[in-house]
């Protein structure tokens, strides 16, 4: 989805900030388990795994969960900022970067209502 | 009677202690040190041989530290002390005490000095409303520090403190045992540090690089900002002193955010020390002439954090622009909503008011062509999300049923919007000024399309849309019989009648009819609205009115500001002055800072402006307010090559002198004199119609 330039939220990824984010999905145990490189570049992004044929690019940023946490997020459950804020993941370096993929990468909860279903939902009820 | 407190803060990190320096426990108010929503001191109380200290003076030398002149013991008719303390603390990254013992006697003393310290890590919000924590505490001593922590899961707040000379500390605190020579003086520096989710030794976490990074030091370029903002003259000295004060408070009030460079204004000491989109977007409306740097940080933390998904909690839509944004445990753990909270129906309109308003005066359109995405979204938002009944005005209804705000426009408590006779309308609502926001909004975008975003289509079809806002606006809002504009629509379309100040923030908005302006006019300066010092949130003649009433009668600094602009632009010119002179006046019984809000009474009755209980001080958009009230007294107004100067000054003032107002034309000077002509309109006043953006 990342590679075509879509988004789950917004038309498209914005221009900016641009870096590259590593992504750090560890057990519980806190092993790293998977690796992905997401390069953010004027408005697309390019998802890598790790292989021995490259060298790995230096990131401007990591992102650090667990496995139940990560599928939490990818499944909007849970948000990006209240995680952070109470250390259930970790980001070292750019916040602005990281920010920028989770709110790109990561929709709201699947109860979300449009603000006019919302009302019509109220006044039918 | 509420005990007097002190505050010194820097940014985000602020501490309020009593008039000798301590802190006690005390559920509900906010003493203390707190820093990102966290209270990381809840007890910090000084006994020298066992006894409190009674306080002689203070001098606060600036906004980031004060000093006490103490003895110990209680006050007597006499006062004969040996000894005497002064304290001083210091606040930024960490809270610095020094405490200075002096002997006056001719024998050698052996004094005890005791510091009492405690966290209780309450949350902003649990302070608010009294409640209990989740999480545990503990507390142990390492290395002759004493060592609080909690923690709640992963969530993690440490308090250390520490002095300069061996103490011997326990749990409670910590001791000196001390002894001094005939007139001999000994000295201790305490350091408090607050220490957030913290990651252990050599730990990159962005938790611990901001800690360790040195942080825009707001304090030392407070020189550099006072020293780029225009200087000030003038012949009536609370003017002058406000006018000091503003920028001071404004300059005290930045914080540097986990993600912005540049520092951002909170809202309001104590309890709203932290991003809010819409007092953001006022405060740096009000202060583009003055300090015009405050913007840029606002718009990009604003554009970054702007919604993009459906959030019922956070209220969040795809392009609403922020409310409130919170960083303690009752967000983390979503107690609250404010990671962010979306829960404003104004900032979106206003975020695209602001880069519009902002390019006028810098020239820099490098910004407005950056945050085009951003800007089309919040215009987006304004007819695909707050219409929320598809009638073409902005409405409002909270989905977060749990804690979410029922009045989502600036008059945010539950009782702020009712009928003349005391009704509450039902849900969805819309209120006048939100459509006038709108109205502005897609005036100001159709400009920036055009000359900016090469959109010339879209710049049309945002026209059309305004002048059809406006027209059936000026329908379904206006009551003829009684010559005002409804407060808001209920559900069915049908007008909620009270009388208001909200209107006066549609004359700043231009949505309203130049014929019907002089009743609009008449009606805020009226005696039901119009108290001597300002105008009312709500009349007199309604039945909710109550002088004390936080949204209902109490008289709002900001909101005049924005009224008198209001009717700067309809060239009410001295009516606009006429509010500037009460509020500069009432500025005067406050040191010159406005408070958030002070009470309704007609200035007749009290002779003084009595200060709303509680309210914030200082507080951004009160600290804001002079200056926009200096731009309106001087009708400031930016042109492509030049700035503009059209005083008009009401009696008290008979000159001002503003020099080097910063803009696209590099510096400027604007002067302004009462003139014979301005006391002959006082007393006919005939507005001239002004021609600005959108006219």
């Amino acid at each position: 989805m990342l590679e075509r330039g879509e988004s789950r939220t917004f038309k498209s990824i914005p221009p900016e900030p641009t870096g590259t984010v590593r992504l750090d999905v560890t057990e519980s145990a806190g092993t790293v388990v998977k690796q992905w490189f997401v390069i953010l570049e004027s408005g697309t992004a390019r998802v890598r795994r790790p292989d021995s044929e490259t060298p790995r690019p230096e990131p401007d940023a990591v992102l650090r969960t667990d496995n139940d946490t990560f599928d939490r997020l990818v499944r909007g459950e849970e948000r990006f900022v209240p995680l952070f804020f109470r250390n259930a993941l970790v980001v070292e370096g750019h916040l602005g970067l990281v920010h920028m993929l989770a709110t790109v990468l990561f929709a709201g909860p699947p109860t979300g209502h449009h603000p006019r279903d919302f009302v019509h939902e109220e006044a039918g009820a | 009677m509420v005990e007097k407190t002190l505050s010194i803060l820097d940014g985000n990190t602020f501490l309020v202690t009593d008039v000798r320096g301590d802190v006690t426990p005390s559920p509900g108010s906010p003493a203390g040190l707190f820093s990102f929503d966290t209270r990381f001191l809840s007890t910090w109380v000084l006994r020298v041989n066992g006894e409190r200290l009674s306080p002689m003076s203070r001098s606060d030398l600036h906004f980031f530290e004060t000093r006490f002149f103490l003895v110990p013991g209680e006050p007597t008719h006499y006062v004969n002390a040996k000894l005497s303390v002064i304290r001083k603390q210091t606040i930024g990254i960490c809270l610095v005490e020094r405490i200075v013992v002096l002997n006056h006697d001719i024998e050698p003393a052996d004094v005890s000095i005791r510091i009492d310290a405690d966290a209780d890590f309450a949350d902003i919000f649990e302070v608010k409303e009294n409640q209990p924590k989740r999480g545990k505490r503990s507390v142990c001593q390492e290395d002759g520090r004493l060592h609080l922590h909690y923690e709640r899961a992963t969530f993690y707040r440490d308090t250390i403190i520490s002095s300069d000379k061996p103490a011997k500390v326990d749990d409670g605190g910590m001791t000196f045992d001390i002894r001094l020579e005939p007139h001999g003086r000994w000295d201790v520096e305490l350091q408090v540090e607050p220490i957030i989710n913290r990651g252990g030794g050599g730990s990159a976490t962005v938790w611990e690089a901001y800690r360790r990074r040195s942080r825009p030091q707001v304090r030392e370029e407070l020189e550099q900002w006072i020293d780029h903002a225009p200087r000030l003259a003038c012949d009536f000295e609370p003017l002058a002193a406000a006018y000091r004060r503003s920028l001071y408070d404004l300059a005290a009030m930045r914080y540097s955010s986990l993600t912005a460079t540049s520092p951002i204004p909170t809202a309001g000491l104590p309890w709203f020390m932290t991003l809010f989109g819409r007092d953001s977007i006022f405060i740096s409306l009000q202060t583009l002439p003055f300090a015009p740097t405050l913007t840029p940080p606002v718009l990009r933390l604003l554009a970054t954090l702007q919604g993009s998904t459906f959030d019922d909690f956070r209220e969040e839509e795809p392009g609403k622009i922020l409310h409130e944004f919170r960083y303690g445990e009752s967000a983390a753990f979503e107690e609250q909503p404010h990671t962010p909270y979306y829960g404003s129906a104004d900032a979106s309109p206003l975020f695209v008011i602001l880069l519009d308003e902002y390019e006028r005066w810098s020239g820099d359109v490098e910004t407005v062509r950056r945050f085009e995405p951003q800007a089309r979204a919040a215009l987006n938002w304004i007819d695909e999300y707050g219409d929320l009944l598809g009638t073409g005005y902005i409405y409002y209804r909270r989905r977060n049923t749990r804690n979410g705000l029922k009045n989502q426009c600036w008059k945010d408590s539950w009782n702020s919007i009712s009928y003349r006779d005391g009704r509450l309308p039902a849900l969805p609502r819309a209120t006048c000024e939100l459509q006038g926001y709108a109205y502005d909004a897609k005036i100001r975008g159709a400009r920036m399309a055009r000359e900016f975003w090469n959109d010339p289509e879209y710049a049309d079809r945002l026209e059309r849309e305004a002048a059809q806002l406006r027209q059936q606006f000026n329908r379904d809002f206006w009551i003829e019989e009684e010559g005002y504009y409804a407060l808001a629509l209920d559900p069915e379309g049908k007008p909620v009648d009270a009388l208001a100040s909200n209107m006066g923030h549609l004359l700043w908005s231009g949505i309203v009819e130049p014929e019907r302006a002089r009743r609009v006019a008449d009606h805020l300066l009226g005696p039901s609205l119009f108290t001597g010092w300002g105008v009312r949130t709500l009349s007199t003649t309604n039945l909710r009115y109550n002088p004390v009433g936080y949204h209902v009668g109490a008289v709002w600094p900001f909101d005049n500001s924005i009224i008198a602009w209001g009717l700067w632009r309809y060239g009410f010119r001295e009516e606009a002055a006429r509010i500037a002179d009460g509020m500069i006046t009432a500025s005067g019984y406050f040191d010159g800072r406005l408070p958030e809000a002070f009470a309704g009474y007609e200035r007749s009755l009290t002779g003084y402006p009595v200060e709303y209980p509680a309210a914030c001080s200082p507080q951004g958009w009160s600290a804001g307010a002079p200056l926009l009230l200096l731009r309106t007294m001087l009708g400031l107004s930016p042109y492509p090559d030049h700035l503009a100067v059209d005083p008009y000054l009401p009696p008290s003032v008979g000159r001002i002198e503003l020099l080097d107002v910063p803009g696209r034309w590099g510096l400027a000077d604007a002067f302004g004199r009462r003139t014979r002509r301005h006391r002959d309109a006082d007393h006919r006043s005939e507005p001239v119609a002004r021609l600005t953006h959108g006219d």
